[in-house]
């Protein structure tokens, strides 16, 4: 086989894939304007019907007025966590540092589902338990390592000096935090945001554990999903696909110059 | 002489100042460390501790018993499960593995950079969203009215029960497992000093040879990684599973949630979090030795 | 009469088990331009950062106008610094970089914008106001990062190898307008560099440094005509240290057997009859003829190299014996294909032009 050929099988195949990991999200927004009933081919002509059912069913507009506060709750304590825990990375030295580092970013290693039980039995015993409250703090947990990550990453490319030049001109410890480390993290910082909020609103096992009756919107889709297959179904799945999406890309685009220069770097 | 504006301490004493300096260090350490230490340490500490809690009248009371383990651990079903879910986990790992491999492949080595670029943002995007209802769809796209079955009644085939098997449910672990396995694997060929797999072409290796016998062992410690975080994903899933593959024959995680939800018996549930978390510390202390242990451990 | 306004006294720092600086004492006077050079290594950036507050001494004191320095933090002290990578702030304009000083000390609005613009205009840079500091060149950068320190007003101003990543061609440049920058504010400048060629041409005073302890401190023509010991001397470069050992003492001059043979030498009264001493030569003090005529010390060699740098020749010759010595002559003594490689001359120098340093 030339060199050509396997390049172009190679590309074909890497396309398949990609296919493979879009299918399902684009099969369940294809279905969501599908008027038949059940998601299958033929298709049966174009409706809005679904969407209409969805934001009709109060059940629904409930666990998404949950998903909301808890997603926003989340994002912003995650956010400010994992930005103190990527300064101290970046900044300090002490002993007991790696044993900081490790529980800082170790909660993605663990399966969500013992998260999910760990959440329940202890916040059970403190009375969080079928409370929002509850829930944002297990995905508080959860999504702070991202952010410690997206500020680190960011943190990496401040020059060592800038700190002491603020210092040298003037500013005070704190001072140089608000005006020269904020500032400069700010596009982390917001993609932060974005992706932890993105993490939250997905998030189903925590929140099947701990909401108890203050369902978040994936505990009630999944409650859905076990019933009988309705397209409605399929229009609040691809709500919630947009919206996360929406999150994720934002994110992406903030961030993004810096992925651009990394990855442009790799394999030259 | 200038004068700063500001008022600045003159005579403050060198003590204070270096109070003010730990102040000022300590406010950006506790928060995230007090938040991981209430949050996550304790749960995951009290959790093995319920493990020997039993429950009364319906009611979690705190207690040292050993009953949990034994009910669990000699339970048939417990056991069943926890080679289910373990091959399941493996073979996805290794499923995961080798059909990533080749779109890997292709986007370290045969893609320009924007074209590479883009790849990874599309990769990232998936990684974060709507696992659920990812899964939802796969499982009506093999259900008995679905997208597959339509296809093969078009063949005069079927209907096949594609649902509650575990292959469908290897489809919904790829699904999860899948771009972070791609995106994990392309990083670690992409670090692979270039020179290495050129030398070998020129030595007179095809280029299959080439990648067998060079570029996987140089890249062996990221490929190990990815394939370490496809086990862990699949092995803790509770979503495909359930959706999927209909909990018959159940993966831990599925028993975990029933001995939750259908009598509340947290003590017992926690044990079979604690094998769990015994069991993926293990995997990964061996894969991990693996990966950094045998040859040369390659700096990337 | 200017009067002592910094003074370093025994200062020491040590990371763990290095000792970065050892036993530096120096005072520099209000107005001076002061610089601080040495290789790599030698504790000059240390010592800059000391009187800046970024590193804290582990011993000895640092006293500005007779008051101790070493407690206040960087923010308390008015010592600006000119960074060698400029630290210029990435997320802020150019004129939002400059106000940056002003701004902490609390200035309204309007006074900074004005005083950035004023230093914005006296540095030349007056347009690059509203750029963003990654579309500038290096050379721009440099002014930008002068004028956020200038804009302070400090009767100090600290600068740590300010010049080093320009071009050649601009390094000349800017280190003269640095010099009438100097003139014309009246403030203190502390240099820190290792290329001897700039802080001799720019300085009022030099303190050379090496392995964290000063070597000499003087004027740029003190130390090039009297180096106080081999390393201050092989560091100028541009002067022949030759080996040897004292024969015999005649009032003020000595007579010293080196390598190129018996040359005479002032006397130094520190050094005795320890036989073993260096005569240094300045390369540009020996002459070369054709024929000997019985004045000061002469030696005959041979050409081996000649090296044209600007209008300066430095040939190298090599005695019969093998020692080696160097001579440095302007370029327009040497023209007229006088100087081939082979050819041989008398190497002549007054017995007053060398003096001795010890072994």
């Amino acid at each position: 086989m030339t060199p050509a050929a396997r390049k172009w099988l190679l590309r074909a195949y890497t396309a398949a894939l990609f296919a493979f990991v879009f299918a399902p999200l684009v099969t369940i927004a294809v279905f969501s304007f599908n008027s038949d009933r059940f998601p299958s081919l033929p298709w049966a002509g174009f409706s809005l019907d679904w969407y209409r059912a969805v934001f009709a069913d109060a059940t629904i507009a409930r666990g998404l007025a949950n998903s909301v506060c808890v997603a926003a709750a989340t994002a912003i304590i995650s956010t400010f966590l994992g930005f103190c825990a990527a300064y101290v990375d970046y900044r300090f030295r002490f002993t007991g540092k790696t044993a900081f580092m490790a529980l800082m970013t170790l909660p993605p290693t663990i399966p969500v589902v013992i998260l999910g039980l760990a959440m329940l039995t202890f916040e059970g015993r403190i009375g969080l338990t079928g409370t929002l409250s509850g829930v944002t703090a297990g995905h508080v947990v959860l999504s702070s390592p991202f952010a410690l990550a997206l500020v680190r990453l960011r943190l990496a490319d401040l020059d060592p000096n800038l700190e002491a030049a603020s210092w040298n001109l003037g500013a005070g410890r704190w001072s140089t935090m608000r005006d020269v480390i904020v500032p400069f993290c700010f596009p982390a910082i917001v993609a932060a945001l974005f992706l932890t909020a993105a993490i939250s609103f997905d998030e189903f096992m925590i929140a099947w554990f701990v909401s108890g009756l203050n369902e978040t919107l994936p505990v009630r889709l999944l409650a859905m999903l076990q019933g009988q297959v309705s397209p409605r179904i399929n229009a609040v799945g691809t709500m919630v696909f947009a919206v996360s999406i929406a999150l994720v890309v934002l994110a992406q685009l903030v961030i993004g110059r810096r992925l651009r220069v990394r990855t442009a770097k790799i394999g030259r | 002489m200038a004068t700063p504006a500001r008022c600045l301490s003159m005579t403050a004493s060198g003590r204070s100042k270096s109070a003010a300096s730990l102040a000022f260090n300590l406010s950006w350490v506790t928060p995230p460390l007090l938040w991981q230490l209430l949050f996550f340490l304790v749960p995951l500490g009290f959790l093995v501790a319920v493990t020997f809690w039993s429950v009364r009248s319906f009611r979690l009371t705190p207690d040292f018993v050993l009953a949990n383990w034994s009910h669990i651990l000699t339970a048939g079903f417990f056991r069943s499960a926890y080679v289910y879910t373990f091959a399941l986990a493996a073979l996805t790992a290794v499923l995961a593995s080798v059909v990533a491999f080749p779109a890997a492949y292709t986007m370290a080595f045969k893609v320009g950079p924007g074209s590479r670029r883009f790849l990874i943002f599309l990769l990232v995007v998936p990684f974060f969203t709507s696992y659920p209802v990812r899964i939802y769809s796969w499982q009506v796209v093999f259900s008995p009215f679905g997208i597959v079955n339509k296809l093969l009644g078009l063949m005069s085939l079927g209907p096949l029960n594609l649902l509650n098997t575990p292959w469908v449910t290897i489809v919904g672990y790829l699904t999860l497992a899948l771009p972070l396995v791609i995106l994990l694997q392309t990083f670690a060929l992409a670090n692979v000093d270039r020179t290495l797999v050129e030398a070998a072409k020129n030595l007179g290796c095809s280029p299959l040879r080439a990648v067998i016998t060079v570029l996987i062992p140089a890249a062996r410690v990221g490929l190990i990684v990815a394939a370490a975080f496809a086990f862990v994903l699949a092995f803790g899933d509770y979503i495909s599973p359930l959706l999927l593959g209909g909990s018959k024959p159940p993966t831990l995680s599925v028993l975990l949630a029933d001995q939750v939800k259908s009598g509340n018996h947290w003590p017992r549930a926690a044990v079979i979090a604690v094998v769990m978390v015994l069991t993926l510390m293990t995997i990964l202390l061996i894969m991990l030795g693996v990966a950094y242990g045998q040859g040369r451990r390659r700096t990337s | 009469m200017t009067s002592v306004m910094l003074e370093l006294d025994a200062l020491e720092k040590r990371f763990g088990d290095t000792v970065a600086v050892a036993d530096v004492s120096f005072s520099v006077l209000k107005g001076e331009f002061v610089a601080i050079m040495g290789a790599s290594g030698c504790g000059k950036t240390t010592t800059l950062r000391m009187i800046a507050g970024l590193d804290k001494p582990t011993a000895g004191e640092i006293r500005l106008w007779g008051r101790r320095l070493n407690d206040d933090e960087p923010w308390e002290r008015d010592t600006p610094l000119v960074w060698q990578s400029y630290a210029l702030f990435p997320f802020l304009s150019v004129r939002k970089n400059v106000e940056f000083g002003l701004k902490q000390r609390g200035l309204p609005a309007a006074v900074r914008r004005a005083k950035a613009d004023e230093w914005l205009a006296r540095l030349g840079i007056a347009e690059l106001g509203e750029r963003s500091t990654d579309q500038l060149s290096g050379g721009q950068r440099q002014r930008v990062a002068l004028a956020r320190a200038l804009v302070l007003e400090p009767e100090m101003l600290l600068l740590d190898e300010p010049l080093s990543s320009l071009d050649p061609h601009l390094r000349v440049r800017m280190q003269a307008e640095l010099v009438r920058l100097h003139r014309e504010l009246k403030i203190t400048f502390i240099y820190v560099t290792h290329h001897q060629s700039e802080a001799f041409a720019m300085a009022d005073r030099v303190v050379i440094m090496n392995e964290g302890r000063i070597l000499q401190i003087g004027s740029p023509q003190e130390i090039f005509r009297r180096p106080l010991n081999r390393l201050v001397a092989e560091f100028i470069g541009a002067n022949n240290i030759l080996p040897g050992t004292i024969v015999e003492q005649n009032a003020g001059a000595v007579r010293v057997r080196t390598s190129v043979g018996d040359v005479w030498a002032q006397a130094s009264p520190d050094i005795g009859q320890t036989n073993a001493v260096l005569v240094v030569v300045a390369a540009d003090r020996v002459e070369l003829d054709s024929v000997a005529r019985s004045e000061g010390n002469e030696i005959s060699a041979r050409v081996i190299t000649v090296e044209f740098v600007g209008a300066t020749v430095t040939v190298f010759l090599e005695t019969d014996g093998g020692g080696e010595l160097r001579v440095q002559r302007p370029l327009h003594e040497m023209e007229g294909g006088k100087l081939q490689v082979g050819k041989c001359f008398v190497a002549r120098w007054p017995a007053e032009h060398g003096f001795l340093l010890a072994a």
